[in-house]
This record gives structure tokens, sequence and C-alpha cells, in this order.
């Protein structure tokens, strides 16, 4: 049995492919990078961290501003895991991670790294009211096993538990301080006390500054100080990168995309992500019920023109419901992985097939209105829902289109009131493991209700040694019975402004983890 | 005693007022039962003991009334629970986003006077006049422009094609936040100078009507002085009166302004807070605008009552 | 005069634009996205690829038909209760006035936000909140007028007469209050469109079931290095029609006032 099925030899290979398409354009000639130190940096999001305690309202899109003055005991990344707190990390069985610790780290007070401090994280981002403890719940125990070692027991094999502790989960931070804020740990009276570069001076709701962290222990990032101030949106910020009031952003709205590369000396920095997204059908619900009026819808929605118009071509099409990545990582090659991807059907938009699907169907004459939801705050979701709407036209299929906040989505997910069909986004893991959430009927996220005798037989195979069987058995069989329609990965876009480079490609991965500070370098 | 009487009446209006606000502001809890939950659990599937723990930790499966009556006694106390997406006290959340409200009003309110007070008398005085006519034509534009649009626009026009003021964000320090937020307090005065000036210039042309205008224009007093002397004090009574009318438009242009410049006020902190459904922070600084609004309004009538012995008699009586 | 023809192209477009647009306003054109104007399209495309100039057009009528129900909404609440409270006074008067005194003493935009945010209403759902909000306005104007009427001689007169009560209000208070109500008519119209399409800038436009024009500026912004014409061109809109149903309001007030003051 392979207890985590992220193969190292495949890692590799997607690596070596990820440094090569690394850098995306600049208007003027790559800038190349010093060694040089930078005296204050700024970076603007379009909102800051509510709390500086990762596990109090975790966020994605700031916890980079977190990740600065705490770190993880390992670094998630695209192709596996770098080493961080914990200087090595073994997985004797399926269900045991043994962290060792790296000795002689300090935290930001001068104390030392010990593995009580560890143990009492863990605990911390276990805690109820913690934002991703539903993500760690596989963990059973965790336990001080050695001077400078800490074993986490799972209560089952649970491939993504990981990863998961190693993105944004379990962010160590100093014990002794936590136990004695139990209330208020991650307001700006009390901002934990991390190992990271950085030290935060002032947290106020428009701006966080930092220092350097005396006391850290590893390689020191350029900027002497670092700010984060919120800019609300794109337009905006594109004007104080113009300024130079700040020196690098996130892009929220890939849609703005061609405004910043017009931007005179920024550099664009664009990354995958592991991000899928997607359309779903409620399986149950007519006509959902019949796979050839999915079909038909599949075939409806101009996938290659919603890249442009949705993404600015800062996305790829989704070929299976699993990131490259994930497909890659639960292949013995990328090769093979590549070869499988190619031989699945693929729905672009094709009116033709549309209506031979429809014709087919038991609703060829379908007289019902199709209600196609799209959530507000996703612009890409309101362009396909247009879109689909605009083409079922075409098909004699009548269809309105409804609003959902994000808030309201969630509500009507998690409740089961759902409507269909409905976007879908979701964060994964690149291991075969995550490929069951969809149709895994205890994950949470299966939508759809579909299940199949072959799915239900391939699911318990996703964690053994026959998990690129089993994955490869649950994407065949959802390309074909399409109870979900995959669309795109998105990319992660960095922009910098003149002066400034990034000497390797960010993804939103090293964002989390911090790891987007240590490839900044002053251009020379 | 009348006297004594009345303000009691209207203390204890003010306090039955806060009682209905407070009861409708905390209804919207009951309005939308789900998501409360959905932001507590912060966008993931949960999990049953997770569900329980907060159902338990947070009392969302008592009755209604319980509920409201714990939240009404704590809130009385300032306290109006933790934010269920940060989960930081909803109190020390509105002071540190209190301030920048604050400063912003402040700025547009002392500017708007500064502007329309004087705009509006004189237009007033020479009714129908030239003066007169701009004066009305620009408080109309001011009215009927939505404050969003005027923002974007001088974001355009003073901060990309000329530069010459910071287009975005809150700064820091005195120095530094008075100039970040002038652009945002010009925006929001354009609207609120339009009321003001529309309310003095209708105050005074009621005043220049009085029998004891004419009578000092007969006895050949100089119009500067009819001007400062009767006509300003006069007429600036409706303006104080109106207190509350222009705390209103000052709160609802705020949130909109707030969210064009980036602004890290009250404003922003509940657009933010309905978005992600944080009920707690919703609630508390609905209470707190609320509050304010309700004690500048009985303010205003303590002062009018001491301003204007007429308002005193229709008291007594 | 200029504000008058602009409401009435306003009117026109709101009628009949949608017959008139030049091309198809639903036909997308991915690829075509978000360009400036070019022949085919005057004011460029939107972020599908469809035509802006002929959007704005279809928009029209759901732009202005929102605002325009609020406008007529307030004023029959606000005249019939504002009647009633000031002809009668006492206790009628006492509720009407703690009613309006409650929604007066809370930030009109700030409940329209929460409430639309948190509960999530539709479109008339909207309508009917922007009433509720608005007509307390409306009721202390009326309500005061109609105090100041009832007093006068002639409507003692018409009761000692034994003229009755409603006659009285229709017949003799009413058409006398009637300046202010059709003034405020068009003031009460551009408040909804200026609330419509703030709750739309500020995101909730789904929840509030977006006026078109709204809609369209708050996709435009964030595209407006793309195609400037998508922004600008529905805040002109917004704000034209709002000033100039400012000064058609203005301007009737003072010609119905003056005319009554004849009488």
């Amino acid at each position: 049995m392979k207890p985590f099925p992220l193969r190292r030899g495949a890692m590799l290979l997607v690596v070596a492919g990820l440094t090569l398409t690394a850098c995306a354009g600049s208007s003027d000639g790559p800038q190349k990078p010093s060694n040089t130190t930078i005296p204050e940096f700024t970076f603007s999001l379009p909102t800051l961290a509510k709390s500086m305690d990762m596990t109090s309202g975790a966020d994605v899109a700031t916890a980079g501003i977190p990740a600065a003055t705490t770190q993880f005991l390992e670094a998630a990344t695209l192709s596996g895991y770098k080493p961080v707190l914990a200087e090595k990390t073994s997985t004797p069985d399926p269900t045991t991670i043994v962290y060792d610790l790296r000795p002689e780290v300090k935290f930001s007070d001068g104390s030392d790294l010990a593995p009580a401090d560890v143990v009492w994280s863990f605990k911390h981002a276990q805690r109820a009211k913690a934002s991703n403890a539903s993500l760690i719940k596989s963990v059973e125990s965790v336990t001080e096993t050695g001077p400078m070692q800490v074993t986490v027991k799972l209560s089952k094999p649970d491939p993504s538990a990981r990863f998961n502790i190693a993105d944004t989960s379990v962010p160590i931070m100093q014990a002794t301080f936590g136990e004695a804020h139990p209330d208020d740990l991650g307001t700006p009276d009390a901002v934990p006390i991390g190992t990271g570069p950085y030290v935060a001076t002032s947290v106020t709701p428009s701006k966080i500054s930092m220092t350097r962290n005396p006391h850290y222990w590893g390689t020191k990032p350029a900027p002497d100080k670092l700010n984060f101030v919120v800019i609300g949106d794109d337009t905006k910020a594109q004007l104080a990168v113009r300024s130079g009031e700040v020196q690098g952003t996130r892009v929220s709205d890939l849609r703005t995309f061609d405004q910043w590369k017009k931007i005179t000396g920024a550099t664009t920095y664009a990354a995958p992500q592991m991000m899928m997204d997607f359309y779903g059908f409620d399986t149950r619900k007519a006509p959902f019920d019949d796979v050839h009026f999915r079909r038909a819808v599949a075939y409806s929605i101009d996938r290659k023109g919603l890249v442009q118009a949705g993404f600015g071509g800062q996305a790829s099409l989704l070929q299976s419901l699993a990131p490259l990545e994930t497909v890659r990582g639960s292949a013995p090659s990328a090769e093979e992985a590549d070869t499988f991807l190619d031989s699945l059907p693929q729905y672009d938009l094709d009116p033709a097939k549309a209506k031979a699907e429809l014709a087919q169907s038991k609703y060829a004459t379908y007289d019902g209105e199709v209600k196609i939801q799209f959530v507000a705050e996703i612009p890409w979701s309101k362009l396909v829902a247009l879109n689909l709407q605009e083409n079922l036209k075409a098909l004699g299929i009548r269809s309105s289109v409804e609003t959902y906040t994000y808030s309201d989505w969630l509500d009507a997910f998690y409740s089961g009131e759902m409507k269909t069909p409905t976007p879908m986004f979701f964060t994964t893991t690149p291991d075969a493991g995550s490929i069951s959430y969809p149709i895994d009927p205890s994950s949470g996220y299966n939508f759809s209700h579909f299940a199949s005798e072959r799915t239900d037989a391939a699911l318990g195979d996703l964690t053994s040694d026959k998990s690129w069987d089993a994955a490869k058995t649950i994407l065949t069989e959802l390309a074909d019975q399409v109870p979900y329609v995959p669309l795109f990965q998105e990319k992660t876009v960095f922009v910098l402004s003149k002066g400034y480079v990034y000497t390797q490609k960010v993804t939103a991965l090293d964002f989390q983890t911090g790891a987007y500070l240590d490839y900044l370098r002053p251009a020379k | 005693m009348g006297l004594v009487g009345f303000i009691a009446r209207r203390a204890a209006f003010s306090l039955l007022l806060l009682l209905i606000v407070s009861f409708l502001v905390f209804g919207l809890t009951a309005a939308a039962p789900g998501s409360q939950l959905t932001a507590l659990l912060g966008g993931r599937p949960p999990t049953p003991e997770q569900v329980a723990a907060l159902n338990e930790q947070y009392h969302l499966n008592d009755p209604f009334f319980q509920q409201y009556g714990r939240w009404l006694i704590n809130a009385v106390q300032l306290d109006f629970g933790t934010s269920s997406v940060a989960g930081v006290s909803v109190t020390q959340q509105i002071g540190q986003y209190l301030p920048i409200t604050a400063q912003l009003a402040a700025m547009a309110l002392v500017l708007s006077l500064i502007v329309s007070v004087p705009a509006g008398l004189f237009a007033g005085i020479g009714r129908g006049g030239k003066l007169d006519r701009t004066v009305s034509l620009l408080t109309v534009g001011g009215m009927s422009s939505p404050p969003y649009a005027v923002g974007i626009l001088l974001i355009f026009v003073l901060g990309v094609k000329l530069s010459v003021l910071p287009v975005y964000g809150a700064g820091e320090g005195g120095g530094d936040r008075f100039v970040h937020l002038i652009l945002p307090a010009i925006t929001l005065t354009i609207g609120l100078a339009a009321i003001v000036a529309r309310q003095t210039r209708a105050s005074t042309l009621t005043v220049m009507q009085q029998d004891y205008i004419t009578f000092a224009r007969a006895r050949g007093l100089s119009p500067r002085r009819i001007l400062v002397v009767y006509a300003l004090r006069n007429s600036a009574l409706p303006v104080v009166t109106s207190a509350g009318l222009l705390l209103i438009s000052l709160i609802s242009g705020a949130v909109l302004v707030e969210q064009v410049f980036s602004l890290p006020g009250l404003g922003q902190l509940i657009v933010s807070s309905v978005q992600q459904a944080d009920l707690p922070v919703i609630q508390g600084v609905t209470m707190v605008l609320a509050l304010v609004v309700i004690l500048t309004n009985f303010a205003v009538e303590l002062l009018s009552l001491l301003i204007d012995p007429r308002t005193r008699y229709a008291a007594k009586g | 005069m200029l504000a008058a023809a602009f409401v009435l192209l306003v009117t026109v477009l709101a009628v009949a634009g949608q017959l008139f647009t030049p091309a198809d306003p639903d036909k997308q054109s991915l690829l075509d996205a978000a360009k400036g104007p070019s022949s085919g399209h005057l004011l460029g495309t939107d972020d599908l690829g469809r035509d802006v100039l002929s959007r704005l057009m279809q928009g029209t009528l759901s732009a202005v038909s929102g605002p325009v129900c609020v406008a007529l909404g307030t004023m029959v609440l606000g005249t019939a209760l504002g009647l009633l409270a000031g002809y009668y006074g006492g206790r009628v008067d006492a509720l009407v006035t703690l009613l309006s005194d409650v929604l007066y003493s809370l930030p009109f935009m700030l409940i329209a936000i929460v409430v639309v945010g948190v509960v999530g209403t539709g479109y008339w759902l909207t309508v009917a909140l922007l009433i509720a909000l608005m007509f307390p306005f409306a009721l202390r104007l009326v309500r005061s007028a109609t105090r100041v009427q009832s007093r006068l001689p002639y409507v003692e007169a018409a009761r000692t007469l034994g003229v009755p009560d409603r006659r009285v209000v229709t017949h003799h208070v009413l058409p006398n209050v009637s300046p202010i109500i059709v003034a405020n008519i068009l003031l009460d119209f551009v408040t909804a469109i200026i609330a419509f399409s703030a709750l739309t800038f500020l995101g909730l436009g789904s929840r509030a079931g977006s006026s078109d024009w709204g809609t369209m500026l708050a996709d435009g912004q964030k595209l407006i290095y793309d195609n400037p014409w998508m922004a600008i061109v529905p805040a002109l809109l917004i704000a034209l029609t709002c000033i100039s149903a400012t000064v058609l309001g203005d301007w009737f007030y003072d010609r119905l006032s003056a005319r009554s003051e004849e009488r």
C-alpha cells in the first residue's frame, strides 16, 4: 500500500515544466534580479486579513499576510512539499505522519520552537471555531514523540491531510502567548507570535506594517519593511501600481489582465492554481436525470471563448473533473496522465452535437424552464450563465438566469436546496484522493448526487496502491455521464511594478505559505 | 415644570425609538437563520460536531425572544458579541473603523457649511438674480448626482489625469490622513452642500419677507448689517434643526464614498459584513449609527428649545 | 426646457427603445469582448461582446420602471396618511408621526443595504422596501401642508355647512397641497433611481434585482480602460435623468404653487 500517492518522480517532471514556462510578459523586456535588499515594499490586496491568526477567518485571498509572520511545518507546492519548520517529514503508514522539527528555530520574541508549540497549534487549529477545522478532521491525535519530534495520527487514511496541514490549516504559533489570549488571539492587540521572517508593527483596518523578525532562522527575504494595504478593485490598484505607491499586487478579476499588461515597466506573473471551475447538475431532478440532456447542455457552453472573455486568457480548459496537477500527481508519469486526458471526451461548444444529444433524450421537446444559477461575486459564472442561456435558446430550450450572492450560494449548497445547474469552484489538492470530493456522498461536496456502480467501487481504491486505475475509472465515468461540466482551471496572476522581479513563478500556494516573499528581488 | 416634562417626554420617546430600532435590527437574524451558521463556518463543509458546537456556543437554536433579550442586555452595555467572520469583538471592530468615518464626516460637514451657507444666503437675498439661478442649478446637480459616480469622476480627473491627490486608502498620521481624505470629503460634500444651500436659501427667503427686515431697510441700515445681524442669525435655526437630516444623508453618502475610495470606515465595514452575512457586525454597526442619529435629533430638539423661545411655548402648550 | 426634452427622450426610450436597437442586444461575440467603439458598435462592446448602445436602449425600461413605481407608491401612501394625519390630528396623527419618526431616525441608504443584503429580496420587494423607507418623508410634507390648509377659514366653513369630511379632504384640501405632492413625485423618482444604482454599485444588485443601467455601470467600471464608454454612458444617463427630473420637479412646484397663490 502506498499511503500518499504523491509520486516524487512525476512531481519532478511537473516542476521542470513549470520552470520552463515561468515569467510571463513584461512590456520592456525581462529585468534581472539583484541580491540587494528592498528598503520598503507595499503589497495591495482587495481586503486585508480579518485576523492575524490564520485559523480565524482563514481566507486564501489574504493568507499571505499572516503567512509573513507565522509559518507551517511544511509548505505545500503544486509539485509536493518544501520543508519549513519540519526538517523531515515521514509517513511510515497511511494513518501516521511524523514531523522532525528543525533545531534552533526561534520565535520572534526570542524563545525556542518546541514540540509543545506544535501540539498546541494543532489543538488550536482543531477547535470548533477554527475555519479550517473540517479540513483536518481526520487528525485524531498529535503527540510529542521525541525531543524535536511530533507524530500525527489519523483516524483513517486521508491523503489530503498532509497537504492541508501544509497549506493554511495549521500555522505554528507560540503556545504560551496563544494560551494567554484564548479570546483575542489574532486581533491587533494580540498578534500571534510566530517564526516567520517578519513581525507586525501595526495592524489597522487600512494597513498592516511589518519589519524584520530579528530572530528569523532562515534566509532573509529582500524587503526590510513590508506593508499591506487595501485597494478594493483592480482599476484603482492599477492606478496605485502606475503611480508607484504600491509595488506588488495580485489581480483579483482576471478580466482586467490586458489592462495590467499595459502598465509601463510592470511585470505580470501567471501560474496555475489548484482550483477548478465547473458547472454542476443535480442528477435527481428532471430534466437533468437524463444523460443526453446533460450532454446537450454541456455542448452549449463556449468554453474556449469564455477563457478569453472571462479570464483574459489566463485560464486553461479543464480536460477532466480534476486540475492537471492532480491528474499528473496521481499518474505514474506525466506522459501517461496526458495521454489519458487526451482520450477523454471533451464538451466544447457544438450546436450540432447538442441537437443530436437532445433528440436522443427523453426530454427532446422539453417545455419547462431551465434555471441557470450564477454567483454575483464570481465574474466567470455570470458569463457562463448568460452564454449558456443564449446557446440554449438556439436549441429551443427556455431558460432564465438567477443570481446568488456567495453567502446565499453557500447556504443553498450546504442545506441541499441548490437549484440546478449551478457554478462550482473548488480549491483542491494534487493527490488522487481529492478526485473523490465531487462524487463521494460523505465529502459534503457531492452536489450532483451522482452515483454509479463503477465509481462506487473505485472510490475506496483512491487511497490505495490502485489509485491511478481508480482515478482513471472515476474520471472516465464522470466524462461520460457529465454530472458536472468541467470548465476552467484559473491562473493566479501577480503583478510587480517597475524595479522589482520574481525569481520564479508565484502560485496561490506560494502566497498562502509565505514563499512569495522569498522569490521577491529588486531589479538590477 | 412643563419644560422638564417636555424634555423627559422627548427623552422617553428617544428611548422608545431606540428600542423599536433594536428590535427591527435584531429581527434580521430571524429573517436569515441559516446564514449565520454559514458565516461562522467560513465556507467549509461543516461537520455535525462543528454545527452542534456552534449552535450551542452562539445559542442559535434558542427561541427568538430569548436570543433578543440576551442580545439587548449585552447591547445596552455596548457589547454586540463577536464577529462571525473575524472572531473579534464587534465593539472593538467598530472602534477601529469609526475614526475614519467620523473624520470624513467632519471634514465634509465643515466643507459644505463653508461653501453652502454663504451661497444659500446670498442666493436667498438676491432672489431670482444670476447668482440665485446658478446656485439653484448647482444644488439640483449636487442633489441628484449619485455620489459614487461623482467619486469615480473625481478619481479620474484629479487622481489620474492630473495626479494631484491620492485616490485610495486613508493614509497614516494627521497630515497624510488629511490629504487622503480630501477627495472623498469633496465627493461627500457635493450632495451635502446642495441640501444645506437649499435649506439656507429657503429660510433666508422667509426671513427676508419678514416685517423686521423691511423695517430695518426702511431705517436705512446697511445691507451688510441686515445680512449679518438679522438674516444669518434667523435663517441659521432651520439649518440647525435639520442636523438630523444632514447626519442621515452624511451616513448614507459615507457608505458609498468609503467604498469608492477604499476607506476602511464604518460604511465599508457594514458593506463587507453584509456581503459575508456577518450578522453581529451588521447589528452592531446599525445600532451604533441609529444611536448617533437619535441622540443628535434629541440634542437638536433641546438646542432649538434654548435658541428659539417660540418652541418653548409650543412645548408648554 | 432641456430637462423636459431629456425626460421625454428617456420616456420614449423606455417605451420604444427596444424596438429600434441598432443590433440584437443579446447577441454575444465572446472574442470581441470589451472592445472600444467601432463602426458596428458605436459605444463598443461589453464583457460578452454585446453591443453597449443596444443594451443601454433596451435597459431603459427596467432602469426607470422600478423607480417610477417607487415614486408613485411613495406618493399614494404618503399622501393618504399625510392627509389623514394632518386633517384629523389627535391619535391618528400621533401614531402616524411615531411611525414616520422611527423611519426618520434611520439612515435610509444604510437600512436599504442591510435589509437587501441580509434578507435578499427581488426586484419588486426592493421596490416595496424603498417605498416603505421613503414615504415618511412624503408623509411629513403632506401632513404639515394639510395642517396649514385645514385650519384655514374655508375648511372651517365647509365643515360647518355639513360637507362630509371625505369631500372636504378630496375637493378642498387635496387640490391645495397637490403642488407639493407633484413636485415630490419627481424628487422621489430621483432618490429611487440613485438608491437602485447604489445597491448595484455595492454589489447587492443581484439581491435587489438589478436595474439595467446600474448593472452596466458596475460591470463597466472594472473594464474602464478597455472600453470607457461602458461605464461613462450609463453613469451620464443616470445623472442626467436625475438632474432633469429634479429640475422638472422644481419647475412644477413653482408653477403650481404660483397658480394656487393666485387663486
